[in-house]
């Protein structure tokens, strides 16, 4: 307001005793402070509003010709706040204006090119994948052992980025890849929101992701004085080499870093000792302790790389060693990707670039996207940021997709033709396949893609014997106890109603949890080896096949004291 | 890689090494005890009550203020932001929870309230009271069919009814007349309401109340039980303790919450009378959101209380065994045996339940605290900003909790809210959108607005009740205004605060709704604010 210095606000409103005693602590205040001009008080302001020096300039220079005020929300109703300065309105006396009308989004909705574009829903669906995009995590994420963590190998700044993205320094720890995209169909593999990739994109690191877990292990002392050992290598007694599993042992018997890690293969060849509990006074303790084998070892589907090992030691002065595993994944069929407009899909097909289309400067698309994710989802954000992005390749420069606000289309449109484009955004494209231009053109453009968490390495499963529950002796469930497929209620309903007995005997009974009975004919009671203890007799017991967990219900009912009685008959009568 | 024959030359330890190692990042809490007796002084003990997990960087944080490229030395990012603790080498991020706007009576329509007893009716007006060091307690004002109102309020997790006429004449020594010309301010014309005044008078008297003292000794005589106080503690002195504990905890004296008491009576008659509208709860505007601070805080405390209690325990047995000399050795020894604090926060923070006697004026138990992974900078920086409705609204059918209301233009993000159960409970702030954290002492703005014009409480303002607004200022009813001055008022507040950046109103709010007009001055702690150009 031009108002220098205390004296003048003082002046203004009077020297009043009254008025003095109210206001005048806080002037005192301001002084205290070092805030002397009103500048200051707009850069102090500015510093809690944004909690960041680096903010001051940007700030100041954005709003130093006018005077803010803390927005409350209670004061709303009491306010008349408009977005624009072209829409202050003086017949209605406007109090306020909005900073920014993008200041209603948060941070994650920020991160939208073009979010005024969209349908809604596709906003909120990116607000949630967003979040699960692989990306950087700090510039300290390599000093890091966390239980588990992916990284993109080489991230990318968006080319549409918004204010935002800049405010929160999302460009310096990006999540995502700017890929060509072509908006086209091809071979069928796409259907459903499943993306074609490039496999020489692949080749130059597009989708690359680092998955870092750690195992870790820690070495206790006992009651007994005995404490765990870790044991060198085991070596083979002919070759005088390390067994197979021992392979990647240093001589202290921790793996050393830089080693390739197979499934099976021993990280920590840890001994404990079988004696731990103090011995009862009387009985004779062995001089030496005995140890047994309870090595570290690694299981995973896919072999790891030791990328370091610490050790150190814990809260309870045990020694604590911790191994950070790596494991550097290339995109394959099945894993998900999603742009920044709420579209997920799987990669369908990877093609060799030589069967890719190319446009006529002889661009290759990195992924090749179905149009028919586009009607019905609405998302024109995207076609705007396919836009804005090739203009940005040609100009060398970013453009904003800022909400309410960004680069126009006009002037992007412009920027493609000036650059010998179609102003559309189409390119003349010709098959990889046959050699021969396509008969449309193509809408072909840089956008920012996301890799997402969710890949099929970690989630494929399949599953012919394995580990049983101990109680009911049925397939254990999940993939992580290598658990079978369930055939749930409804596909049972399905085979009852389609007659296959045969396939549901199979299914529910003998490849799950089959157990052969000894039924007593007469009294209707389980029995075993043949006898009937119930009757005391061998002469009416037959032989059959339950499921254990009918046969154990049968036991828990009569532990209740019901006794559920078998009626045998002939299969022939 | 360590080289050999290092040692090492640092004792502090930083984040990165806990987490590395697996263990909580924390620091020893140690206590100043004075402890006298009969009244006589005897000195101070310094106790050790156990470790407390340190929020990282925060005041306490060995990382405070460290420059970027110190930062990298203890191997943190340069731009770390800290606001987590670690436990066990993960990192915890207490959640925000949405929280009832402190000190301010909200009326509210409740059909659940009939079944509270014979006679309630669905109106009532509640208040969420917050002492300066954010103890918090909730009180409810309830209307009954015969026009009497009972105040009702919890303590330790347990429901008590009062009826209002033996708490009014409990906290001051007014006569009735006093009492009930205070009450019936601004509606003087209304029979029935001065009907229901007197009515609630006389329920007192037909106990044979009929001054403070008596009225003290009653409550003090009934609610001892609940109290645990010792056998010495007289009557009176144990009804002041319960108005200390749950009655308008925000106001530090009895007149103040007299006069509060009054204002939300008013209130609550308009409101059952038809003469108010009902404020909206869901509303941002009546919500503000409880910070990680806070909570640590109030959780501390009541471990801290009952460590003191364990104390009392332990001196008491130690007392019926052997005669005992009280001297600083002996108090020592026992104050060696009281509970360990460290157990119960590093469980707060680990699992997310909060384990308390009181439950801390909160809805929920539990999913109090998540934690903060790093997928990409996205997902981590967005556990900074969600704030959480509270985890009891998620099982209720209706969708009125979940709505996006206008007024949270600006604030929440309309667009980032899961789609599923917890859509519209879990939301984010916007970008912009801060919390006030700081508190600025307003000492000198009560003079301020009697200089404006305002009339205090106990002044008679130049025209008659029904003409005037009440004014509030930081939940204390501070006086009367003329319903035609207060606009200008408002605005030469608002010029004081804004163009002249008067610091005491910085974040102050003024406003003028139907009923009042409310300047809160400063801050308010944990109201959420924005950023706004003002035209002039």
């Amino acid at each position: 307001m031009g108002v220098e210095s205390d004296q003048e606000i003082v002046q203004m409103i009077g020297t009043e005793e009254h008025v003095m005693a109210a206001f005048g602590p806080s002037l005192e205040e301001c002084q205290k402070a070092q805030i002397f001009t009103q500048m200051q008080v707009n850069v102090a302001y500015f510093r809690t509003l944004w909690n960041c020096e680096e903010y001051t300039l940007f700030a100041s220079s954005f709003f130093s010709h006018l005077s803010l005020e803390a927005k409350c929300l209670l004061e709303i109703p009491d306010l008349i706040i408009t977005f624009t300065v072209e829409k202050v309105n003086s017949q209605v006396d406007t109090t306020h204006l909005e900073i920014e009308p993008f200041t209603l989004l948060g941070v994650c909705a920020g991160l939208i090119p073009y979010p005024h574009h969209n349908q809604s829903p596709r906003n909120t669906y990116q607000c949630a994948m967003g979040k699960q995009a692989m990306g950087t995590i700090g510039y300290n994420q390599r000093n890091r052992i966390d239980t588990l963590m992916y990284l993109l190998a080489y991230p990318q700044k968006p080319m549409v980025k918004t204010k935002t993205i800049e405010l929160i320094e999302f460009e310096k720890l990006p999540a995502g890849q700017n890929a060509t995209v072509a908006v086209m169909s091809y071979s069928g593999y796409d259907i459903e929101d499943a993306l074609i990739l490039n496999k020489a994109s692949l080749d130059r690191g597009f989708g690359r992701c680092l998955v870092y877990k750690n195992a870790k292990c820690t070495l206790k002392r006992y009651t007994n004085q005995t404490f765990d050992k870790v044991m060198g290598p085991m070596l083979d007694a002919a070759t005088r080499k390390p067994i197979w599993r021992h392979e990647i042992l240093d001589a202290d018997g921790i793996c050393s870093p830089g080693e390739k890690v197979e499934n099976k293969q021993v990280l920590v060849n840890k001994s404990m000792p079988t004696v731990t509990q103090i011995p009862l006074e009387g009985s004779n303790v062995p001089q030496q302790p005995q140890y047994k084998d309870v090595p570290v070892t690694y299981k995973g589907a896919t072999d790891s790389y030791i990328e370091k090992v610490m050790i150190s030691s814990n809260a309870e002065d045990a020694f604590l060693i911790k191994m950070l595993l790596r494991q550097t994944r290339r995109p394959e069929i099945g894993d998900k990707f999603s742009s920044r407009h709420g579209q997920k899909g799987v990669c369908g097909l990877i093609v060799p670039q030589e069967d890719m289309p190319f446009c006529d400067s002889g661009i290759c698309p990195d992924i090749i996207m179905n149009p028919h994710g586009f009607p019905s989802r609405m998302t024109v954000g995207k076609l705007i940021e396919l836009l804005a992005g090739k203009a940005g390749v040609l100009d060398g420069r970013f453009h904003y997709g800022t909400a309410f606000g960004g680069s126009k289309v006009k002037d992007v449109c412009e920027d493609l033709v000036r650059h010998g484009y179609n102003y559309l955004g189409k390119d003349y494209v010709t098959s990889g396949i046959t050699g021969e231009p396509l008969e449309a053109y193509i809408y072909f453009g840089p956008v920012y893609y996301q890799k997402l968490k969710h890949m099929v390495l970690d989630k494929m499963h399949a599953r012919a014997r394995g580990p049983r529950a101990v109680l009911t002796r049925q397939p254990t469930e999940g993939r992580s106890r290598d658990g079978g497929l369930r055939l749930g209620e409804m596909e049972r309903d399905c085979l009852i109603g389609y007659g296959a007995s045969m396939l549901l005997l199979e299914r529910l009974m003998i490849s799950s949890d089959a157990f052969e009975v000894d039924v007593c004919g007469q009294c209707g009671l389980l029995g075993y080896s043949g006898w009937c203890h119930y009757c005391k007799s061998s002469c009416h017991v037959s032989s059959l096949r339950i499921p254990y967990a009918c046969k154990l219900l049968f036991q828990e009912l009569q532990s209740m004291n019901i006794i559920p009685r078998l009626k045998l008959s002939k299969y022939n009568e | 890689m360590v080289p050999k024959g290092n040692i090492c030359k640092e004792l502090n330890i930083y984040p990165a090494e806990c987490r590395g190692r697996r263990s909580t990042y924390r620091g020893k809490l140690t206590a100043d005890i004075s402890w006298a007796v009969n009244g006589i002084s005897r000195g101070i003990i310094k106790q050790f009550l156990g470790y407390v997990p340190i929020m990282v960087k925060s005041k306490l944080c060995n990382l405070h203020n460290l420059p970027p490229k110190a930062l990298i030395e203890h191997h943190e990012e340069a731009e770390e932001m800290g606001g987590y603790f670690i436990i066990n080498g993960i990192e915890k991020v207490i959640r925000m929870l949405i929280m009832p706007r402190r000190n301010f009576p909200v009326a509210m329509i409740r059909p659940k309230w009939k079944t509270r007893g014979p006679g309630y009716t669905q109106y009532g007006v509640s208040m969420h009271c917050v002492r300066e060091e954010h103890s918090a307690v909730n009180m409810n004002l309830h209307y009954l069919e015969n026009g009497t109102v009972m105040l009702n309020f919890i303590y330790r997790k347990e429901l008590f009814f009062l009826p209002l006429g033996f708490v009014l004449k409990a906290l001051v020594n007014f006569s009735d007349y006093q009492i009930f010309q205070e009450l019936i301010k601004g509606k003087e014309e209304n029979s029935f309401f001065r009907n229901s005044v007197s009515q609630m008078l006389r329920i007192v008297m037909e106990e044979g109340c009929s001054t403070q003292k008596q009225v003290l000794n009653y409550l003090g005589e009934r609610f001892r039980v609940k109290l645990s106080l010792p056998d010495w503690c007289p009557n009176e002195q144990a009804a002041e303790f319960l108005f200390n504990q749950c009655i308008c905890i925000h106001l530090k004296s009895n007149t103040e919450k007299f006069y509060m008491l009054c204002l939300m009576t008013r209130k609550l008659f308009a409101l059952a009378k038809g003469e108010c509208m009902e404020d909206n709860p869901d509303s941002l505007v009546n919500q503000e959101v409880l910070t990680p601070g806070q909570l640590f805080l109030m959780f501390l405390k009541e471990k801290m209380e009952s460590w003191l209690v364990s104390i009392k325990i332990a001196l008491d047995k130690r007392a019926q065994k052997t005669n005992v000399s009280i001297n600083t050795e002996n108090l020592m020894k026992i104050f060696n045996l009281g509970t360990d604090l460290t157990k119960p926060f590093e469980y707060l923070l680990a699992t997310g339940n909060l384990r308390s006697k009181t439950g801390l004026g909160f809805l929920q138990d539990s999913g109090l605290c998540v934690v903060a992974d790093k997928l990409n900078f996205i997902r981590y920086l967005s556990h900074f900003r969600c704030v959480h409705r509270g985890a009891d609204f998620a099982k209720m059918r209706t969708t009125t909790v979940r709505r996006l209301l206008p007024e949270s233009w600006g604030f929440l993000c309309p667009v980032h809210t899961p789609d599923g159960e917890p859509c519209g409970l879990m939301n984010h702030l916007t970008a912009v959108c801060e919390v006030v954290t700081q508190r600025v002492h307003a000492a000198s703005v009560p003079a301020l607005l009697c200089s404006l014009g305002v009339t205090p409480v106990d002044g008679a303002p130049p025209r008659p009740y029904s003409e005037c607004y009440p004014v509030l200022l930081d939940g204390v009813m501070v006086g009367w205004v003329d319903k035609e001055l207060a606009p200008s008022i408002a605005d030469s507040l608002r010029h004081f605060k804004v163009i002249l950046r008067l610091c005491e109103l910085f974040y102050a709010l003024i406003l003028i709704v139907s009923t009042f007009l409310v300047v809160e001055v400063a801050p308010q702690p944990s109201r959420v604010v924005g950023g706004l150009e003002v035209r002039n």
